[in-house]
């Protein structure tokens, strides 16, 4: 690699992007490579005389730069950690380590390199071929294709540093391309008002007039650079146009959503009009070794002259089947570099005079029907072979030395987006060629994305399509009427008659060859496709799929069209009949952190929260929520509920408003029990069953007031319960209003032996035995504080959940541990809990019941009222009822000190025949006990089922009494 | 028994760990300034001040018939269209933002919420009710030239000042959650207020702070937002 001086570049020229004056450095491959600000990696590798840049995906050849605009896969390299970075596009900051992938031990000595000679064990779709017999052959291939295959390593170790921001943008007009079409369509649009944004991929505007030493038309035309400098100003000053460079739009969704990543910004930019204009770009030419280091794209060669001031290499042959080989030689003959023949695949009454006459006058060779046979050279390039179209004998043959081979092969539409909009491509009738674009409504078009044009004609499609935009989004105006007739006329007049190709010649003189690629990415070959065909692959998305052609990172930008044109040309079909493959988002590979965004997750918080933080309690997810496991021992907290007073935080518990006069005959219908007689001031239990009589959830009921409930719900169903009640609702004729209040109120339940004295010390509220009976409401203020008193007893002690609004929930909990402080009161967590309504077999819906389970066999059929009018779930719980019982959950106490784990089995005979819900030790008796669910034939009290512990069956006896106050006594008391 | 209660915000653990200097307000322990007052009333002019608004008074009416209750003596030129907010008549003054058809949401300063909730709970009658949210919806008021551009980081809602011009109310999905926006500029300044159910607090908190770190967004404290209201 010779080393060249990176200040040698070319003299200061029009539209340059590196400043001279801000040296940069940047490490690659473990060495100090230099750059100017302004350079991309790539082009300040080229500037140091770095040309291999990659290793082929299968054969791991040496590939170097290719296209130099971020559509090929031929720069992908690491920076700083991150993997399949374009270096064409990545922007050089100082210090930033760049590493090559896909090749060990180095990029210039890769031993899998090896692979290029054996591949003839590689044939196509040889996963499919091969490596079946002897089974254990795959598993062992398994591995080393693992390994082997794959683009790029992810670095675990480097993740929130590199973090995307997700930005939702709204737009009037979006105008994807921000060539010469599309900023005449952006300026267009916003002179009549329309709000617009023009995005490019380039880091500036002006398309391909920013590598281009002329317009079109060569010599005699204007300077190409003055006329981009000219858009790029005009939109500039144009009010209401955001420009949005170095963009790319990667997806086109439903309704004119656009997915457009711009740096670290996943931009979701939702536009009322979309313009395209994304242009067009070369393709490769097929021939032998085209993927050699030093063969390039005509438009590659020109932007390293152009826009980095890089003379591409000494000696270069130009090879086309189109304009723009021409426009090309006069830019490299410009920048110094001896041009040692022009070839043009077309006759020579095709060439175009003007540049024609200036490169024969450099004195280049300009041969027509000419196409390159082969490049020569082992990991660079030394030379080409060409011969005339058709000429077979090796006579024909002319042989040129050289170090740079530029190549321009038939153009392709950058249509991707406009096919993921839904537009088709409309083909004459009769020749099957391509005509023009159908497109969805809210889509325009304009530029060489509809057909090769030239500047004229483009500049006006862009013009049009801009005023139509505008037109669209309500801007009617005589005006604009006016400026849309009169640029519709003049670009009819514009318009030059293109011969329509269909791209077949483009590989007709291809024949099959071993390393003439077709897909750069996936290393397919000619032969490859030649064979997929042969082998009755011969449906374009079979062959795509069979032959993975257009499915690596550039997505089909370098192959599709070469992929359809072989398709026709083996099948003997025509391009149209071929069809094409689908275009899907996204259009190019993104990043999947981009897609995920930030990293936050929405994380329900009770008003105690930091509290229990304070407290060092182990906080668990219940759901959304966050709550507090236990405060350290959970076996002390029981005892403290037992024995003395314990609090647990309850915010979490779901809280409905019912209101209105018909909230009570709703509640009935809802509910298994009757709420229209409850009477004000006291709470019902209340379980709510789905039409099949399976239990959907439960909770308490009370009446506040003749039409207002407060009904609370388990902390994760009240999502659930709301709209199901909201649902009923809907077919009453009468008045009723549910709302969610579970987030306005803090809520605690104190309960144990001294529950009474230590609320007694904050509340007015008489709380005596007599006063405040078990199942009753009562609001009252508490230590200063509005709060509403709910006597329950999930833990089956003395107790009352305490309601106050949300933002008082740390005053409440710090002025209850207080009063209680004397005696002995102690937080518990959701683990007490737990434990201590296990005590009390008290049922947790979705822990013990699932959706399956009913209330009669639930052991809660005592709320099922069949005597009230008919309520949701009612005619299946009838069936059941007179069906019989088939399970039942019921208590269990294992016969020692064991405890089996939630969901262990229970087993008759060896079969399972029922399972454990909820098992715990219990701090009281010492044995393990617990719920669980078995044959209705077993529930009876006293008899034995066994149960699965730690593989061994241990036997326990059934109980349909709580294991604790078995009546209920201490809850009243 | 202990001194006198406490209304925390659900940011307050939040609002602490960023430095915020509380003070008693209204029966709130709010933030009375961050690092300086003059820094975030700077930021409020250039870019974003970030206040906690869950204080305000939200109580919702819903019901049928409110078109005809509200207008008359309550809103003399009637109630706002659905999206639309509109100032009530002093003293109390307030917004009423008409988030539905038959549902309206009134928020007002702390200390006029009792005398608001008895005069609208006695007008609002029949089929039609009052509930005091207040408690149940946190807010945050994000004020300055650039915080409609950091909602579109939140939300895909179109803030753009053409589709969402001051005096406007919508219910949409900010940082992925259901919430309430109004906007009320303030002094000229674009100001968004975006209420949302309190257990979020920290959640919507850490999101929007993260969001509006590239444009140089602050919080802020009640000192500046007195000072920005003149």
């Amino acid at each position: 690699m010779a080393k060249r001086d990176v200040n040698a570049r070319l003299p200061e020229g029009p539209g340059e992007l590196i400043d001279r004056a801000r040296p940069v450095e940047f490490m690659f491959g473990g060495r100090k490579v230099s750059a100017l600000q302004g350079d991309t990696v790539a082009s300040a590798l080229h500037a140091s005389g770095v040309t291999t840049l990659s290793r082929g995906f299968k054969y791991h050849r040496p590939r170097g730069l290719l296209c130099a605009a971020g559509r090929c896969p031929n720069c992908l390299v690491n920076v700083d950690g991150t993997p399949n970075v374009r270096a064409c596009t990545q922007p050089v900051k100082p210090g930033m380590n760049v590493r090559h992938q896909n090749a060990w031990p180095t990029l210039k000595w890769d031993a899998l390199s090896v692979l290029d000679r054996l591949g003839w064990l590689l044939p196509v779709g040889f996963y499919y071929k091969a490596l079946h017999r002897p089974r254990l052959l795959w598993k062992l291939a398994r591995g080393v294709i693992r390994r082997v295959g794959g683009l790029g390593r992810i670095d675990i170790r480097d993740n929130h540093e590199n973090g995307y921001r997700h930005k939702n943008v709204h737009t009037g007009v979006a105008v994807v391309g921000g060539g010469p079409a599309g900023t005449a369509a952006a300026i267009a649009a916003a002179k009549h008002g329309a709000e617009v944004t023009l995005i490019d991929d380039q880091p500036i505007l002006g398309g391909s007039l920013r590598f281009s030493q002329f317009e079109p038309g060569g010599p005699e035309s204007k300077a190409a650079a003055g006329t981009a400098e000219g858009l790029a100003k005009e939109a500039a000053e144009t009010p209401g146009i955001r420009v949005m460079t170095g963009a790319a739009v990667f997806a086109f969704y439903q309704d004119n959503l656009l997915g457009v990543l711009s740096g670290r910004d996943l931009v979701k930019l939702r536009a009322k009009q979309v313009v395209m204009a994304a242009g067009s770009f070369e393709t490769p030419l097929l021939f032998e070794n085209n993927d050699l280091p030093g063969v390039m794209l005509c438009s590659a060669a020109q932007r390293l002259v152009r826009q980095y001031r890089i003379r591409p290499g000494r000696r270069a042959v130009l090879a086309a089947s189109n304009d723009g080989g021409y426009a090309a030689a006069l830019d490299l003959l410009a920048a110094g570099v001896e041009v040692a023949a022009v070839l043009d695949s077309r006759p020579g009454s095709s060439r175009p005079p003007e540049t024609t006459r200036a490169l024969e006058a450099a004195g280049v060779p300009v041969l027509a029907e000419h196409v390159v046979e082969k490049a020569i050279g082992r990991g660079k390039l030394r030379g080409v072979t060409v011969r005339p179209l058709g000429g077979r004998e090796p006579s024909q043959r002319r042989k040129f030395r050289c170090d740079l081979l530029c190549t321009s092969g038939d153009l392709q539409q950058a249509d991707g987006l406009l096919y993921q909009a839904g537009a088709q491509r409309e083909h004459d009738p009769e020749s099957g060629l391509p005509m023009g674009w159908k497109l969805p409504p809210g889509v325009h078009a304009a530029g060489d994305v509809t057909g090769p044009q030239s500047l004229a004609a483009a500049l006006l499609q862009g013009r049009l399509a801009g005023l139509e935009a505008a037109q669209s989004l309500g801007r009617e105006s005589a005006s604009l009427r006016e400026e849309i007739d009169d640029t519709r006329r003049r670009l009819d007049a514009a318009q030059e008659s293109h011969d329509a190709e269909d791209g077949i010649e483009y590989v007709r003189n291809s024949p099959a060859g071993k390393r003439k690629f077709v897909c750069f990415c996936e290393d397919v070959t000619v032969k490859d496709i030649s064979v997929a065909v042969a082998e009755g692959f011969d449906d374009i998305q079979l062959l795509k799929r069979y032959s993975t052609a257009t499915m690596g990172p550039c997505q089909g930008k370098m192959c599709h069209k070469a992929l359809v044109g072989l398709c026709a040309h083996f099948t003997n079909r025509s391009v149209a009949s071929t069809g094409a493959t689908t275009a899907r988002p996204p259009l190019q590979p993104i990043p999947l952190a981009a897609l995920a965004g930030p990293s936050h997750v929405p994380m329900k918080r009770s008003p105690m929260d930091r509290i229990h933080r304070d407290l060092g309690a182990v906080m668990v997810e219940a759901g959304p929520w966050q709550r507090a496991h236990s405060y350290g021992s959970p076996n002390e907290e029981c005892l403290a509920v037992r024995r003395q007073v314990g609090m647990i935080d309850v915010s979490t518990l779901g809280k409905l408003d019912v209101r209105g006069s018909g909230a009570g005959a709703l509640l009935d219908r809802v509910y298994t029990h009757r709420f229209s007689n409850l009477r004000v001031g006291r709470i019902r239990y209340g379980l709510l069953c789905s039409d099949d009589g399976t239990i959907m959830d439960d909770g308490t009921v009370s009446r506040l007031a003749d039409d207002h409930y407060f009904v609370t719900t388990t902390t994760g169903n009240v999502d659930l319960v709301e709209e199901w009640l909201k649902w009923w609702s809907i077919g009453q004729d009468v008045s009723v209003h549910v709302n969610n209040v579970t987030s306005d109120y803090a809520a605690v339940n104190v309960a144990g032996p001294y529950a009474r004295q230590t609320l007694s010390k904050l509340t007015k509220v008489d709380l005596s035995p007599g006063a405040f009976r078990y199942m009753r409401f009562a609001r009252g203020e508490i230590a200063g504080i509005p709060a509403m008193f709910l006597r329950i007893g999930f833990v089956g002690e003395t107790g009352w959940e305490v309601h106050v609004p949300a933002e008082y929930g740390e005053s409440l909990w710090e002025a209850v541990m207080e009063a209680g402080s004397e005696f002995g009161i102690r937080p518990f967590g959701l683990e007490a809990q737990r434990v201590l309504r296990l005590e009390k077999k008290h049922l947790i819906v979705g822990q013990d019941t699932d959706a399956v389970s009913n209330p009669l066999e639930s052991d809660v059929g005592w709320v099922v009222r069949f005597d009230k009018q008919d309520f949701i779930g009612r005619g299946s719980l009838r069936a059941i009822s007179e069906r019989g019982l088939r399970n039942r959950l019921v208590g269990f106490v294992m016969s020692d000190g064991v405890t089996p784990y939630d969901g262990a089995a229970v087993v008759s005979g060896g079969a399972p025949v029922g399972r454990v819900t909820s098992a715990r030790h219990s701090p009281a008796t010492g044995k393990g006990f617990g719920l669980a669910w078995v044959p209705v034939e077993m529930a009876v009290e006293g008899s034995r089922i066994d149960i699965v512990v730690a593989g061994k069956t241990v036997p326990a006896a059934v109980t349909h009494q709580p294991v604790y106050d078995p009546d209920g006594k201490r809850l009243r008391e | 028994m202990p001194a006198s209660p406490v209304k925390k915000s659900a940011m307050h653990a939040r609002q602490l760990g960023a430095g915020a200097r509380m003070a008693g307000r209204d029966g709130w322990s709010l933030p009375a300034h961050y690092s300086g007052v003059e820094r975030e009333i700077k930021a409020a002019k250039e870019s974003i001040a970030i206040l906690d608004a869950s204080p305000m008074g939200k109580l919702l009416l819903q019901g049928d018939g409110l078109e005809g209750i509200l207008s008359g003596a309550l809103i003399p030129d009637g109630p706002p269209a659905t999206g639309g907010v509109r100032r009530l008549p002093s003293p109390e003054g307030g917004l009423l933002a008409k988030l539905a058809a038959d549902e309206y949401l009134v928020l007002c300063n702390p200390a006029d919420l009792p005398q608001l909730t008895e005069t609208l709970g006695k007008a609002v009658q029949g089929c039609a009710h009052a509930l005091d949210r207040t408690s149940g919806l946190a807010g945050l008021r994000l004020t300055g030239p650039k915080s409609g551009r950091m909602l579109g980081k939140l939300s895909e809602f179109d803030c753009s000042p053409a589709s969402f011009a001051d005096l406007s109310c919508a219910q949409t999905k900010c940082a992925g959650i259901r919430c309430t926006l109004v906007r009320n500029d303030l002094g000229g300044l674009p100001s968004y207020d975006l209420y949302f159910p309190r257990e979020f607090g920290e959640y919507v908190w850490d999101a929007v702070l993260e969001a509006g770190e590239e444009y140089g967004a602050a919080a802020a404290g009640f000192k500046a937002a007195d000072r920005l209201m003149g």
